[in-house]
């Protein structure tokens, strides 16, 4: 992206039904909370630009329907990402069993580069209910840990969309782990095959040129 | 549209997408060189690749995926644009100079986006273009994207309340018109590309791409639902109405379907609350063929989970219970064809609702439960599918979690039970008495008790044919193999323990029932159903006799205070008398005070069963139990023995050991477990304390000869060995003792006998150092028979046969045991107390 003056990063949240995907997305774009439970339909995002590393960001965030029902179409917007957000529930043992699913599932959709570079962010849910967890957190680490194809751990956090807790930080994890993924990796460009006499926008120096 | 093969279909697609990823190429550079003109161009290029109709709506979506991913950098420099002074109008009317119309519809709803951030109109006037020209497009799959796109850019940027549109831009009101009117013409789209012509063949295909394309419809109903000025009122006030106006008015089955799934997913709880009438009013006027019962359990099932439990969350006066049920009632009358299966389904998720919601409410349950049974006994087919019989199984099990042993309280439980063939019935009944045993349940009268066992006849007795009797033989029930069986009986045994009244004469009714029905199951269930009823009964004859005796110490009592009584009124009565003659005219008689009465409590009752009769009802049992399990029996007969004995019945004891007696000798022929009989005999009779002294002859002389004619030589001499203390039975102190201490001595003699004949073996040495401790026991318990020169003789032949043994491991362990016996008579011999008594003995050292 590196000629394009702005930097638009594309984020997507993936994680079972009612783990709370769809607030934390609220809670940090618009600061709102609803207790209220309304599924996802399809695949939605919303912008958020901020500032990482001095440089402005455009966050595209996807939020998407946890329930296969609800994603008649397929995953087509999985491509393109730049990290993805795996969130379970501490107080649901199988929404943290799925995260593997959901990883899987997105590497073979999305198709990224490099899959073991692929920036993921894991965040566990819901710490407001701590009375009621059913997750252990060193369980949850040693997962991240596990499952990261790098010598450092996928970052996990425990998150509260209700009441605020470590939204902020995830996302901006997420943006810093895009950002730096984007330099090491080399951008898929088209290369014109044929010159083309007509066009004028040919003229202008070779591909992906700087500015 | 989209005829083509797969191959085809991919071949398009990629070619397409590379057409795209070109023409974003030159346009991302026309925006670099902030060439408007050209970017508009080569972007109008990009986004002609969409106008195609021959992709599939999943190819087509991974097409406009990559062209918004693109088309995001054209929105953007716009943004750039506005930013630097230029008035979007000029550009917003500048895109529709574009000639197709496809490519200046996304143009221009990029442009609007910006156009209405820019607050150059209102946000209102602008989504009213919008909407407006996007009507051009009336081909449904182009025509659905594009609106999809419309409804995408928008979404931040609707007057909703609290949105910095809101004001100027509009309020709540222009902003739900606008999505619901983009909702009324997504959904007419999609409907109508199923009766885009083609024949039969081609209708699954379409039905096939709108169930895909059923997402972008859908989408709209979660922007409604994520308007912020939309509140419970407005919702049931005009957005529901209008939704469920399309969803009437389509009269479309896949339509129908999924607008009202997705109406109960994506609206909050509160909001169907507030509309359960008008939600459940549609329902029942849905297509034939759309699934009702899947849209009433969703709802049911949502409502349910929020209420979690709590009856308060779900207002009473709403009544919700009442409205599904007249819904479904109403759905059950115009819907003649609905499956029989289907049917029980909805009363189900009705009665799981009401368990749900309104935890206390039996009668709810009741009801499910006595509409499937009455449907079921209008049914004119006499054997039911297997869908229906699967759904009377879940049907049943599904109360039990909650209610456990209550649901026998359900008049119509037992009769839906009726209906499921054996094997289901098996299942229910297991989950029954789980769930019994998991409650802690309490069976404590014979209504509880007959109709839980009548409710779970299959785990009790095997299933009776028409005409042929249940093979008694057999009993192996419906359990596919042994272990399960062996589960199911261990656990319907436990049904006993949950037998518990505090009034033995009721406890007793209840185990007679208990072992009524037990006694049908054939062999090999009362294998492990009849002995727990037997110990159980033994406890419950110690209770008996426990009530028993305290009415007898009662009644001592209360004459000895009746004598009391009596006594005190003659005295009282002297003293007056005296007070009387004592008495002058001067000196009138002073009369004693009256003593302070002495009263005389009710007597406790007695209990009606006694505890002989207990004792006569295990009688029965074990000895109906003999021919098939003698061994088995012989324990219970010694185990009644006992509990006899404790309760001072001398027959009844020397009667159940005798039963013990005769099944050793006609039954057991195995001669180890005539072993293992005979050591549990020996123990049992030295438990006992009570017996006739010519009673407890006679049963240990039997004893002994049986040791004594046991099949291997070393048994016998250990028996025999054992049997000696038969007749040492109980310390000198001990009132009941019994001690012979010259048959003790025959015992020993009798036992070296046999060990002397089992030198062949080489067994002998140790059964002789078996005896010396014996004899070494009785001399220090001073038994008189026993004189130190048997010890003295008996080391000496064991000297003199331990070295003639082999040196291997069996000498190495009698020489251990062995000289541990001589050092303990060692130490005897060199303590003060008991030097004297043991310095006869010659340990050969």
């Amino acid at each position: 992206m590196s000629h394009r003056k702005k930097v638009l990063q594309k984020v997507i949240i993936l994680g079972d039904s009612g783990v709370g995907k769809t607030s934390l997305m609220n809670q940090y774009v618009s600061k709102r909370f609803s207790s209220q439970y309304k599924a996802t339909i399809g695949a939605d995002f919303l912008t958020k630009e901020i500032m990482v590393d001095d440089k402005l960001v455009t966050l595209q965030i996807w939020d998407t329907a946890g329930q296969e029902r609800f994603q008649s179409l397929g995953v087509a917007f999985y491509r393109g990402a730049d990290a993805c957000i795996l969130v379970y529930d501490i107080t649901n043992p199988r929404s943290f069993e799925q995260l593997e699913s959901w990883r899987q599932e997105f590497l073979v959709q999305a198709n990224p580069p490099d899959e073991d570079s692929f920036p993921f962010v894991v965040l566990g849910n819901k710490v407001d209910k701590e009375s009621e967890r059913r997750v252990n957190k060193n369980k949850a680490a040693q997962w991240c840990k596990a499952k990261s194809g790098t010598s450092t751990p996928i970052p996990h956090m425990e998150t509260s969309a209700k009441e605020a807790v470590k939204v902020e930080a995830a996302f901006v994890e997420a943006a810093k782990l895009a950002l730096a993924n984007d330099r090491n990796q080399q951008e898929d460009i088209f290369i014109p095959e044929t010159i083309t006499l007509n066009n004028t926008g040919g003229n202008k120096g070779g591909s992906g040129g700087c500015c | 549209m989209a005829s083509s093969s797969n191959e085809e279909q991919l071949k398009y697609l990629s070619e397409a997408q590379r057409k795209v990823k070109e023409q974003a190429f030159y346009m991302k550079r026309a925006i670099d060189a902030n060439d408007i003109t050209l970017t508009l161009s080569l972007a109008a290029d990009m986004l002609r690749e969409l106008k195609t109709s021959l992709l599939t709506p999943r190819n087509y979506y991974e097409l406009y995926m990559r062209v918004l991913d693109e088309l995001r950098h054209v929105e953007e420099f716009f943004m750039t644009l506005n930013k630097a002074g230029s008035p979007m109008v000029e550009l917003y009317e500048r895109v529709q100079h574009c000639a197709n119309v496809v490519p200046r519809l996304y143009l221009l709803i990029a442009v609007g986006g910006v156009y209405i951030k820019s607050g150059e109109a209102p946000a209102k006037d602008i989504l009213k273009d919008l909407i407006e020209m996007v009507k051009c497009v009336q081909y449904p799959t182009r025509g659905l994207f594009l609106r999809n796109y419309l409804s995408q850019t928008s979404r931040d940027k609707l007057p909703d309340t609290g949105s910095e549109y809101e004001g100027i831009g509009g309020d709540v009101t222009d902003a739900y018109e606008f999505v619901l009117e983009n909702f009324k013409e997504m959904n007419r789209l999609w409907v109508r590309l199923q009766h885009m012509g083609g024949d039969k063949s081609t209708r699954k295909k379409r039905e096939k791409e709108r169930q895909d394309l059923k997402i972008l419809v859908g989408t709209n109903l979660v922007r409604l639902s994520q308007l912020e000025g939309v509140d419970a009122h407005t919702y049931k006030e005009t957005i529901l109405p209008n939704i469920l106006e399309q969803v009437t008015l389509c009269k479309d089955t896949i339509a129908q379907g999924y607008l009202m799934d997705c109406i109960i997913q994506v609206f909050p709880d509160e909001f169907h609350l507030a509309t359960l009438d008008i939600f459940l009013a549609t329902c029942t006027t849905l297509k034939e063929k759309v699934n009702i019962r899947t849209i009433l359990q969703s709802m049911m099932n949502r409502l349910a989970n929020y209420s979690d439990g709590n009856a308060d969350k779900i207002p009473a006066e709403l009544d919700a219970f009442t409205k599904f049920n007249n819904c479904i009632t109403k759905i059950l009358e115009e819907r003649s064809n609905l499956e029989l299966s289907e049917i029980l389904r909805l009363q189900t998720a009705l009665m799981t609702f009401a368990l749900k919601c309104y935890p206390g409410r039996l009668d709810y349950v009741n009801y499910c439960l006595g509409m499937c049974a009455s449907v079921l006994s209008a049914t004119k087919t006499p054997e039911l599918d297997e869908n229906s019989i699967i759904e009377i199984e879940e049907l049943l099990s599904i109360p039990l979690s909650s209610l456990a042993l209550q649901v026998l309280e359900l008049k119509q439980y037992a009769e839906l039970l009726t209906y499921l063939p054996y094997e289901n019935r098996r299942q229910v009944a297991t989950i029954l008495v789980r769930s019994t045993l998991f409650s802690n349940g309490k069976l404590d009268t014979l209504d509880k008790l007959d109709k839980l066992l009548s409710s779970i006849t299959p785990l009790i007795k095997d299933e009776e044919k028409d005409g042929e009797p249940p093979a008694s033989d057999a009993g192996a029930g419906g359990a596919s193999d042994e272990a399960e069986f062996v589960d199911e009986q261990t656990l319907v045994a436990r049904v006993i323990h949950m037998i518990k009244s505090d009034d033995t004469d009721i406890q007793f009714k209840l185990f007679s029932m208990a072992r009524k029905h037990f006694g049908q199951g054939g062999v090999k269930r009362i294998k492990h159903t009849l002995p727990c009823l037997v110990f159980s009964g033994l406890r419950l004859a110690e209770s008996v006799k426990a009530r028993e005796v305290s009415v007898t110490k009662f009644a001592s009592r209360a004459e000895k205070a009746g004598k009391k009584k009596k006594k005190q009124e003659e005295e009282y009565a002297a003293a007056c008398k005296a007070a009387e003659d004592a008495a002058t005219e001067e000196e009138p008689a002073v009369m004693p005070p009256p003593p302070e009465p002495i009263v005389i409590p009710d007597p406790p009752p007695a209990p009606k069963t006694s505890c002989r009769k207990v004792f006569q009802f295990l009688h029965e049992i074990i000895t109906a139990m003999a021919v098939s399990y003698p061994e088995l029996s012989l324990k219970l007969f010694l185990q009644a023995a006992i509990t006899a004995d404790k309760c001072q019945f001398k027959a009844i004891a020397y009667e159940f050991m005798s039963q013990a007696f005769i099944l050793y000798e006609d039954e057991l022929t195995d001669s180890k477990a005539q072993l293992q009989a005979l050591i549990l005999m020996v123990g049992t009779l030295l438990s006992c304390r009570n017996f006739e002294s010519d009673d407890y002859d006679s049963l240990i002389t039997k004893t002994t000869q049986y040791a004594a004619k046991l099949l291997k030589k070393p048994d016998q001499c250990k028996m025999v060995t054992l049997c000696s203390h038969l007749f040492y039975a109980g310390a000198a102190s001990d009132p009941n003792h019994y001690h012979d201490p010259k048959r003790v001595l025959e015992c020993l003699q009798k036992a070296l006998k046999i060990a002397d004949g089992c030198m062949a073996s080489s067994a002998h040495v140790h059964l002789f150092v078996e005896i010396l401790n014996q004899y070494l026991y009785y001399f220090e318990l001073d038994n008189p028979a026993i004189q130190d020169k048997y010890l003295s003789g008996l080391i000496a032949l064991i000297n003199e046969h331990i070295d003639g043994m082999d040196h291997n491991e069996q000498r190495a362990e009698v020489e251990v045991t062995y000289r541990n016996t001589l050092k303990h008579i060692g130490r005897k011999k060199k303590d003060e107390k008991t030097k004297l008594k043991f310095q006869g003995i010659n340990t050969g050292a």
